[in-house]
């Protein structure tokens, strides 16, 4: 009876480990969510000039729970520090794009429309902002491409990246994105043909005033792109100085194939003459 | 005679003051009777109530009641408040309400249908309460509702549809609850993500498949490669 009662006590006890383990996972996790928050609000405030001052209510040095949902700009998804969005249009903003954006893991709505910055869209963006829904870097001097990753973004409906200076072609990945319901590129010197997405195409508006977009609602991709695809396989008949004919220099044969089908051409009538008789 | 008409005419006088007064009585006192039937029904330890004193002409002095220049009721915030019980129907007449906060208490019961009155409701906040039951399809009313969250409940049931025709809706939050059958995606919910429904043991979340990769066609059509037939063995 009393070994019984022992191991039942064992069970217990460690049971009672077990909970407060899972308990302690639990806020762990929490916590964690809270300071991947806060370090994605702190890259912000420390990668842009701030003439407007939209971030002296951007305090870090006491920290309490939802603190950062006090924040000018910055809504959370309840008072639990875990933002959901961030609205910075338009407030002179002025810097490189924070890198640590990405860390706001569980965010919505990022709109840092009509500002100044400059730089690229950092190429690891789609690596993180797994739920981003409305995305607007509008009306900003950014360069560079528009990052591949960006295709993770399995939700986003509002995608605007009009008005700054990339380049490059649009990642064709994008056709992936099932839910995008507003996509806009334009005013930017992009090139190349435009994704095909899959409830089908965005109208040219989406595309004006870019350095070579085609393809889509756009006039048709031109034939430099077959050079370029007969070039990919030129490379593989380099060197073989017996090949000719596809994409090399046509061959003496075809020449030959003309001769016989002019022969062909005199012979036959000439052979319906000869036999009439 | 002389005597008694004017001992008629004050009476009536009398009585008609009474009338008028009694009627201006409920008719202002509408929405701190709707207000008073939710503080009978909760029981409240930490006496937040204290100040909802219902033979006030209107509850717009109580605390944690916001009013509008016309002494109607526009939000009634209740966070944290320790309170447990159930919420009431007569919640449904409060038609100016725009702010419903009643979230971190101990809430039990079903959410009212009434509540798909308040046309004006900006944010409903019961969320980390015990509510159970289904979310009314009534609140698919609420056409300027901006915040929903109900998370961190009991609530069983489908997600109603009517919810999608709510084209205000910033933020929704229904996860940690008992919610089964399938998330729409249509409507409003096409930018709502996995994480509003989280931790809904029997919610099935809409299945994502990528499209299949378009290959961008070449201009040119590369003929298929044949491999030659194998020569023959040598006899």
């Amino acid at each position: 009876m009393a070994i019984h009662d022992r191991s039942k006590m064992e069970r217990n006890s460690i049971l009672r480990v077990r909970l407060r383990m899972l308990i302690m996972l639990a806020c762990f996790a929490t916590i964690k969510a809270t300071e991947a928050d806060i370090s994605c609000l702190r890259s912000i405030k420390e990668s842009l000039e701030d003439p407007s001052h939209i971030f002296s209510s951007w305090d870090f040095n006491y920290m309490y729970e939802g603190f950062i949902c006090t924040f000018a700009g910055v809504e959370c998804w309840h008072d639990d520090n875990i933002v959901i969005s961030i609205h910075l249009a338009g407030k002179k903003l002025r810097g490189s794009f924070p890198v640590g954006i990405k860390n706001c893991t569980n965010m919505a709505t990022l709109d840092l429309s009509s500002n100044y910055i400059s730089g690229p869209i950092p190429s690891d963006l789609g690596d993180g902002l797994d739920f981003i829904v409305d995305l607007n870097l509008s009306n900003n001097s950014l360069s560079g491409p528009i990052p591949r990753s960006i295709v993770n973004w399995r939700y986003i409906n509002v995608l605007r990246l009009d008005n700054n200076n990339l380049t490059g072609q649009i990642p064709s990945d994008l056709t992936a994105l099932d839910r995008i319901k507003v996509f806009n590129v334009t005013n930017n010197r992009l090139s190349g043909p435009v994704p095909i997405f899959s409830n089908g195409d965005f109208s040219a508006e989406s595309y004006g005033n870019n350095l070579e977009l085609c393809g889509g609602p756009l006039k048709a991709c031109k034939d430099d792109n077959k050079h370029d695809d007969e070039g990919f396989f030129l490379s593989g008949y380099a060197n073989n100085s017996g090949l000719c004919g596809g994409p090399l220099k046509s061959c003496k044969n075809e020449d030959d194939d003309d001769l016989f089908l002019s022969g062909f051409e005199v012979g036959f009538p000439l052979f319906t003459i000869l036999n009439r008789g | 005679m002389d005597r008694i008409s004017p001992l008629i005419s004050t009476s009536t006088l009398l009585w008609f003051i009474f009338v008028l007064y009694s009627f201006s009585k409920v008719y202002g006192n509408s929405e701190g009777d709707a207000l008073n039937a939710l503080k009978v029904q909760l029981s409240d330890p930490n006496n937040v109530l204290q100040s909802w004193d219902p033979t006030l002409v209107n509850p717009c002095t109580w605390y944690h009641v916001t009013c509008n220049n016309e002494n109607s009721v526009t939000r009634l915030e209740l966070g944290n408040a320790s309170l447990s019980g159930k919420l009431v129907p007569q919640l449904g007449q409060l038609v100016n309400l725009q702010y419903l906060e009643l979230y971190g208490n101990q809430i039990t019961g079903k959410i009212p249908k009434e509540l798909g009155n308040l046309k004006n409701l900006v944010s409903l906040d019961i969320y980390m309460n015990r509510l159970e039951g289904r979310i009314p399809s009534t609140l698919g009313n609420l056409q300027k509702l901006r915040y929903l969250r109900l998370h961190h409940n009991t609530l069983t049931g489908t997600i109603p549809y009517s919810l999608t025709t709510i084209t205000s809706l910033e933020v929704l939050d229904l996860s940690y609850n008992r919610l089964r059958g399938h998330v729409p995606v249509n409507g409003s919910f096409a930018m709502f993500t996995p994480k509003s429904f989280y931790h809904n043991p029997g919610l099935k979340l809409p299945v994502y498949i990528p499209p299949p990769p378009v290959a961008t066609a070449p201009s040119v059509a590369i003929p298929p490669f044949t491999a030659p037939a194998p020569a023959p063995l040598s006899p």
